[in-house]
């Protein structure tokens, strides 16, 4: 066997592991010598059980936390956890136990070197342990509690919960049944004990047969040794040792009474704590328990320790009032922490008893840290004192006052800091101390990402805004071009019919639809009009042209308005590249802010628990904060009879929000953000990821400038069109279908490819949203360059068609089939969940194959009416554009 | 062997065993942590796909 004094998990708590080893040992023996076998197995036992009992309660807590608030269906997971868990501890307990009985049988039978009669504090112990057997089970049965409602509402639901309700009464009424069988216990050896309740002593004892005697005290009293006088060295490490374990005990009796206090807050606020302020209490009196049985043992090495035992030694402080010990004072080494166990007579024999403790506790732990508070808050009012006393002395105002003054708050200034010096010195302070640091700077933190939050989705809004009274601003403008063109409509058909077919005579041959499609520009007609008068010689024919020409001046009115609108469309052009700047900064800056949040998160929580806590919390005040912009807020459920969706979508940025919103719910939700490279995930500090060029994020932002390079050139293209002459146009046609044909469409088509590959490998940020939008904005490009030209669209038809087919082809559907039974199978497919990993690209598809069924009509209806329009203007050219 | 006569070594004995007990349970809180973890991972996925799906019903 392994010398158990040597340290095992040196990197855990070396020093403390080894002290308590000692002890442990120390105590032991001791127990062997006066007790046996039995009463060394009895200490041991007690040891597993107690760790079994905190590990069971710690994890309970633990769970507790966890699913607080969460489903049914999450609870009983939890609680088939905690069930596991228990268990493989039970079978661990019952295991060890097995081994210390094991190892103490042989040596039973022999016994003590004096048997000693059975002394009340075993019948005490035998109590207390019912007891905690009690408190155990009850603390089972709450959990249990839980677990039977969350069962009960699977059962009602239909569904089958890993144990059923019927299962979960048994295990319940089985545990009441111990406790009665504990509580009768507790009865008979409150009989035995003394004249208090129930008259007979249980028969059911274990222990061996005693002389009953009246208690001498509630209090049990350990027996002095009564033959074998231990080393005073012996002595002195036990008494270090449980020293130590009584620190121990009391720091976590004074973490239950801080958690004790905000349970009762809590549940007279009509709050469900995470744990029951009675199940705290349970919690406490097995510490109580322990503490006591532990300063009884450092009383009772106290006493052999006492001068009349051991004179010439330094004696030990016992607290007992009988005691009246001198001041405390450690033989050889000072002990571990100031506190000690035997400063305070530790009893609880029922809850208001455990309560009167946590109290008595709570006073002590606070008094330190008020009066730290007390001389901090002094300090600050004497530095502002000393302060303006200088300033007084500097200034000559009165200096003999501010001497004075200086006089006396400077030694109290360092009298304060030496006092606060020596409070720091308790480390209950120096957690304070810690703590409020570190809450100060979280919430300082906190409270700077929720406003640059807000604010950023405020310059969304605001943004928005602008963008939406510029297109009003626009709207308005090309009302007035519509209503120039709709008034002027006889006169711009005369002129369109003198210019096509020179028909002087027309009173207006040209439908006002057909007028307003192929009209292109009011100045261009007024030239060419001007030019055909200057090029006839007949006078009559020439007037008519004049006549027209001067028809109500409509020319010159809708040549202004075209005018007017295009200054305003280049003037704004700034504009709403500003705003449009300003919201990708915000969405940024959101994106951040959250992601900021989740690192802080993760450092400035003090421990595992502090962790899950925080990260359930803060981001999802950001996310709601966020979502109250997007329609997430309530009160928006009622507007004028529509949806909260549809009153949302009437905001300004609606659109804009929603994918922020989604983008950092993504984030949120642990999904790949490209654009995130640069900050650690969650949880991880990690080193910064370098932005790498190759990457296909980046082949992804190249791609998107790409295209917006492509539609700029498409729209200037458009411009020229627009201000080409007839016969300019009717050249130009070929020449722009040539470079649709030629370099856009083979262009598009491969980014189209890379697009769907990236949106199958989940490497494209948004799902291919942006890269589509691009995409079909170079086909609207094209669209609207064919309606300047007025000429034949068949190829632009065409492409959406074979991106269909092919993106098809991606998502495993068979191209060569037709689309009705491509559709059932795509349809299919993502129901049974075979596309799973696809799931981007088959939405992409859907999305696309709206577009190119004509759902929306923006695209393809528009293009097939040009097709038919061009045609029937451009008979003889038919044909000719579409192939090369 | 005589454990009144060897108290120190039978406690020696005693204390190994009831820290293999401890490492076990230490052992065995460190998975239970781990799964609770995972729970709670799940729990706050859960939540968010909630309130997202709850906009989308919207």
């Amino acid at each position: 066997m392994s010398d158990p004094r040597e340290p095992q998990n040196q990197e855990v708590n070396p020093p403390r592991e080894g002290v308590l080893r000692e002890g442990m040992a120390a105590i032991l023996a001791e127990a062997l010598r006066q007790k046996g076998a039995e009463g060394a197995e009895q200490i041991v036992v007690g040891e597993i059980k107690s760790d079994q009992q905190a590990a069971v309660i710690a994890a309970d807590r633990a769970v507790g936390n966890v699913v607080q608030g969460a489903s049914a269906e999450q609870q009983a997971a939890g609680n088939e956890i905690n069930q596991g868990f228990k268990n493989q501890v039970g079978a661990a307990s019952a295991e060890a136990e097995a081994k210390v009985h094991q190892a103490t049988s042989g040596a039973k039978n022999k016994g003590p070197e004096t048997a000693p009669a059975e002394a009340p504090a075993d019948l005490e112990k035998d109590r207390l342990d019912a007891k905690s057997r009690i408190a155990e089970r009850t603390q089972r049965l709450h959990v249990l509690s839980s677990e039977l409602d969350a069962a009960i509402k699977l059962e009602k639901n239909g569904k089958t919960p890993a144990r059923t309700s019927d299962q979960i009464r048994q295990e319940g009424s089985a545990l009441l049944d111990e406790n009665e069988k504990d509580e009768e216990k507790i009865r008979g050896v409150d009989a035995a004990l003394g004249p208090k309740t129930a008259p007979a002593p249980d028969a059911r004892q274990p222990r061996p047969a005693r002389q009953a005697s009246p208690r001498p005290e509630a209090k049990p009293q350990v027996e002095k040794p009564p033959q074998r006088v231990r080393s005073r060295e012996e002595l002195s490490h036990e008494r270090d040792a449980r020293i130590t374990l009584g620190n121990e005990i009391n720091n976590d009796l004074q973490h239950l009474a801080e958690e004790l206090e905000r349970a009762e807050q809590m549940e007279r606020e009509g709050k469900n704590p995470p744990r029951s302020s009675q199940t705290i209490r349970a919690e406490g009196q097995l510490l109580v328990r322990r503490g006591r049985e532990n300063a009884d043992a450092v009383r009772a090495i106290n006493a052999e320790l006492a001068p009349g035992n051991d004179p010439g030694k330094a004696p030990q402080a016992a607290s007992r009032p009988d005691a009246k010990p001198p001041a405390p004072k450690p033989p050889e080494k000072p002990a571990p922490q100031p506190q000690n166990p035997e400063k305070k007579e530790i009893r609880a024999e029922t809850a208001e008893d455990m309560m009167n403790v946590l109290q008595d506790l709570r006073k002590d732990r606070l008094g330190d840290w008020e009066r730290y508070q007390q001389a901090e808050n002094e300090r600050v009012h004497v530095e502002k004192v000393l302060q303006d006393a200088y300033v007084n002395l500097g200034q000559q105002i009165n200096p003999e006052k501010a001497k004075d003054v200086i006089r006396v708050f400077k030694p109290k200034k360092e009298a304060l800091a030496r006092e606060m010096a020596s409070l720091e010195q308790n480390p209950k302070v120096q957690e304070r101390i810690a703590r409020r640091k570190a809450a100060k700077t979280e919430s300082e933190t906190r409270e700077d990402l929720a406003n640059k939050l807000e604010g950023a989705v405020k310059d969304v809004v605001g943004a928005e805004i602008k963008l939406a009274e510029v297109k009003k601003g626009e709207e308005a403008l090309m009302n007035e071009v519509a209503m120039f063109r709709k008034q002027g409509s006889q006169t711009l058909g005369w002129a369109i019919a003198i210019l096509n077919h020179d028909d002087y005579n027309a009173k207006s041959t040209i439908k006002p639809e057909e007028l307003e499609r192929n009209f292109p520009n009011a100045a261009i007609i007024m030239r060419s009009l001007e030019n055909k008068r200057a090029g006839t010689k007949d006078a009559r024919k020439r007037n008519i042209i004049e006549s027209v020409l001067q028809g109500g001046g409509i020319f010159q009115k809708l040549t202004d308005a075209e005018a007017s609108l295009d200054s305003y469309r280049k003037k704004e052009a700034s504009g709403t590249a500003a705003a449009e700047k300003k919201i990708a900064e915000a969405a940024e800056t959101i994106k951040h802010a959250v992601q900021s949040a989740m690192i802080l998160e993760y450092s400035v929580a003090d421990g595992e628990k502090e962790v899950v806590e925080s990260a359930q919390r803060l981001p999802g005040d950001l996310v709601a904060r966020l979502g109250k912009y997007v329609g997430v807020d309530s009160s928006l459920k009622k507007d004028d009879g529509k949806s909260a969706e549809e009153a949302a979508k009437r905001k300004p940025g609606y659109a804009r929000l929603k994918v922020i919103y989604d983008q950092t719910v993504n984030i949120l939700e642990g999904k790949p953000d490209p654009d995130a490279e640069d900050v650690p995930p969650p949880g991880g500090a990690g080193p910064r990821a370098e932005s790498n060029p190759d990457t296909p994020e980046a082949a992804y932002r190249e791609f998107l400038e790409g295209s917006d390079n492509l539609i700029e050139r498409l729209r200037i293209e458009k411009e020229e069109i627009g201000n080409m002459s007839y016969d300019e146009k009717e050249e130009k046609a070929f020449e722009s279908i040539r470079f649709f044909e030629e370099e856009v469409i083979p262009d598009i088509s491969g980014e189209w490819e890379g697009l769907i590959e990236g949106v199958i490998a989940g490497e494209v940020p948004d799902g291919g949203a942006e890269g589509m939008n691009r995409i079909l904005a170079i086909i609207r490009g094209m669209e609207e360059i064919v309606q300047e030209l007025g000429g034949e669209s068949s190829s632009l038809e065409r492409l959406p068609q074979e991106m269909l087919a092919r993106l098809g082809e991606r998502i495993d559907i068979d191209p060569s089939l037709g689309r009705r039974e491509r559709d059932k199978l795509a349809a299919k497919a993502e129901k049974q969940h075979a596309l799973h990993g696809h799931s981007d690209a088959v939405r992409l598809y859907n999305v696309l194959k709206l577009e190119v069924e004509g759902e929306d009509p923006s695209l393809m209806g528009r293009i097939g009416r040009l097709a038919k329009s061009a045609k029937s203007l451009w008979p003889k050219k038919k044909g000719h554009s579409s192939h090369h | 062997m005589d454990d009144a006569k060897d108290p120190r070594g039978k406690a020696n004995q005693l204390v190994a065993i009831l820290e293999e007990f401890r490492s076990k349970l230490r052992d065995l809180k460190k998975s239970h942590w781990q799964e609770i973890e995972k729970l709670n991972q799940e729990i706050i996925k859960e939540r968010l796909k909630k309130t997202l799906q709850e906009i989308q019903k919207l």
